[in-house]
């Protein structure tokens, strides 16, 4: 059955259509999750929340065909609360942007993922869940600010802000490992 | 870093992300669903709440008799002071073009490093208008070119903004929306830019509200149930010819399928446009008043303001972004100019497959229906300016100024 079918068995209450479609999201729902969250613990309490708020709500929606983006919009949104909740436990670090570094530039910057996952984690909740979905979930930003509930300026300043920090982040990660540089090369 | 660097940064990003996702079925999924399916299903949900909370106070229908006679009189003596005013000042008094329609080319606002520059045309030097330590974004200038609106945030971390309104040239600046209501959207101008509409959360529901720009006036939630999901929400839209009415996608009973319907702020009286009930498929998408205040165009689609005669675009496909000229006979789909009643010259804009430059979308019509200027989502993509009668376009020097806004003055 499609995905479509899958949806109306399961806003009529059939269990056994919901597993199927959640089972068919649940990497991607996981994986959102701990992008945004980096915690994998609390992003297996994010998705359980995604699910619940899911399967409560899924008579309310009315098309189908958005399901895959509602239940994004939804881990998302479990993923900033429960981000704000745990936000007190979180050791803040503050990121000044570099404006006058030549070598800099580029994509050859960033060494590995490992990079990425260290200067990710500084990031916002909010701020995460805009860039991950924008980057990973490949979601337009006009989507991503409708998903969030936020005006597109928000959403586009939450974006850049982000990545001046993380270009800025990985530059100063760059230089501190200086002699081991080069660890990625340039890349595209 | 250098716009081509940005650009290298971000397609690398993606695949890093990919990478560090590590994407796998998580092991507790299984009980993850078993858990949730365990719960009864949420019968529908419901508005309760009418008014918004805290320091803004509601604008009641009023119902007590007027003293006519008084009023009379009173309106009498502010006629005859206006008229001598106009007499004494009015060769010195701006024209101001109709809100709807064709206008005359004014200024363009955009809005970069938290700041808001307008230019003289496509391309040109920035000029500051509202400038300091506050972060502004989102210019929108009101239909008659008076009144400039934009985004301010309100936290050090730009989470949140409210809305501010200035005259056009950056003076005079207010507040419009209260610290309290956070995060409005889809925001509109009133054709005279004497009031915005938009959408808020509050009380976790979607609500269309209205302010006064006016500092002080009070603030009226809509009784409009609107869908619950964000990417539901269209802007709302006053009516060309009756700012009374408001064109909204709206949904009438919980649970129920959304419909087009028009809402008439005096009376509260809701007006269907447009229901489909007959599939759940269908979504509402790119509504919006033709400038005529006759027509409405939606989901690829348009229909008249009293749902007679809908009918599809042939060039446009369900939710794409379509705008249309201010004089109503023309659209951008794609990357395609057409006559929006499907006869007449369809132009190509050169961009996209087959030339080196690549589309910028949407498209923002000139007040004077002249030029068209594609604006990227994307911070690092190019900006464009192109002729809609010839299709040529341009690649504009203008980096990450957000969306432009184009002033509308008189002829």
């Amino acid at each position: 059955m499609d995905q479509d079918g899958l949806v109306e068995r399961a806003r009529r209450g059939d269990r056994q259509a919901f597993a199927e479609l959640v089972r068919a999201s649940g990497a991607r729902l996981d994986a959102t999750a701990r992008l945004i969250l980096r915690d994998p613990d609390l992003a297996q309490d994010a998705v359980q929340e995604t699910l619940i708020r899911a399967w409560r709500g899924l008579p309310g929606l009315r098309d189908p065909a958005t399901f895959d983006h509602w239940l994004h919009s939804l881990v998302a949104h479990a993923c900033i609360d429960l981000g704000r909740k745990r936000r007190r436990r979180v050791i803040e670090v503050e990121l000044t942007p570099i404006h006058d570094a030549p070598t800099l530039d580029g994509a050859g910057l960033i060494a590995d993922r490992d990079q990425l996952d260290r200067v990710l984690a500084r990031l916002e909740p909010e701020a995460r869940a805009v860039v991950v979905l924008h980057f990973y979930l490949d979601l337009p930003l006009p989507r991503v600010a409708d998903m969030l509930g936020i005006p597109i300026g928000t959403a586009k300043s939450r974006l850049h802000r982000s990545l001046g920090a993380m270009r800025s982040a990985l530059a100063i990660e760059e230089v501190a490992s200086a002699p081991r540089a080069a660890l990625g090369g340039p890349v595209g | 870093m250098t716009t081509q660097g940005q650009r290298r940064f971000e397609r690398v990003l993606a695949g890093l992300f990919d990478e560090l996702a590590d994407a796998r079925t998580p092991d507790y999924l299984e009980a993850a669903i078993e858990r949730a399916s365990s719960r009864p299903q949420r019968p529908a949900w419901t508005y309760p709440k009418r008014w918004l909370p805290m320091d803004i106070s509601a604008r009641a229908v009023p119902t007590v008799p007027l003293p006519w006679r008084q009023l009379g009189v009173l309106m009498l003596i502010i006629i005859l002071l206006a008229a001598t005013i106009a007499v004494y000042v009015g060769s010195q008094l701006r024209r101001l073009p109709e809100p709807f329609g064709p206008a005359g080319n004014g200024v363009i606002a955009l809005a970069k490093d938290g700041d808001i520059f307008v230019a003289d045309r496509p391309g040109g030097g920035l000029r500051p208008l509202v400038a300091g330590p506050e972060f502004d974004q989102e210019p929108m200038f009101s239909p008659d070119g008076t009144k400039l609106a934009f985004m301010r945030g309100i936290d050090d971390r730009l989470s949140e903004s409210v809305l501010m309104v200035a005259d056009a040239d950056g003076t005079n600046i207010v507040q419009v929306t209260p610290d309290s209501l956070k995060g409005g959207w889809k925001w509109s101008f009133a054709p005279g830019g004497r009031s915005v509409m938009g959408v808020a959360r509050i009380d976790g529901e979607n609500r269309v509200v209205l302010f006064p720009v006016d500092p002080g006036a009070a603030a009226t939630v809509l009784d409009i149930r609107l869908p619950a999901s964000g990417m539901a929400i269209e802007a709302p839209g006053f009516r060309p010819t009756n700012p009374q009415e408001i064109l909204v996608v709206a949904q009438l009973v919980p649970d129920g399928p959304p419909g087009l319907y028009v809402y008439d702020l005096g009376t509260g009286g809701l007006r269907t446009i447009v229901e489909r009930a007959d599939t759940d498929h269908f979504s509402f998408g790119n509504v919006a008043w033709l400038p005529d205040g006759e027509h409405i165009m939606y989901s690829g689609r348009i229909v008249a303001a009293d749902g007679s005669g809908d009918q599809a675009l042939d060039a446009l496909e369900g939710d794409q972004q379509s705008p249309v000229s201010n004089d109503g006979t023309r659209i951008v789909a794609g990357s395609m100019v057409v006559p929006i009643d499907g006869e007449g010259k369809h132009v190509d804009l050169a961009c996209g497959s087959g030339t080196n430059i690549e589309c910028a979308e949407p498209w923002i019509w000139s007040p004077d229906d002249s030029i068209l200027i594609g604006h990227p989502y994307v911070e690092t993509s190019t900006y464009l300016v192109a002729d809609p009668d010839t299709g040529e376009v341009t690649e504009l020097d203008w980096v990450d100024v957000g969306t432009p806004a184009w002033q509308r003055v008189a002829r």
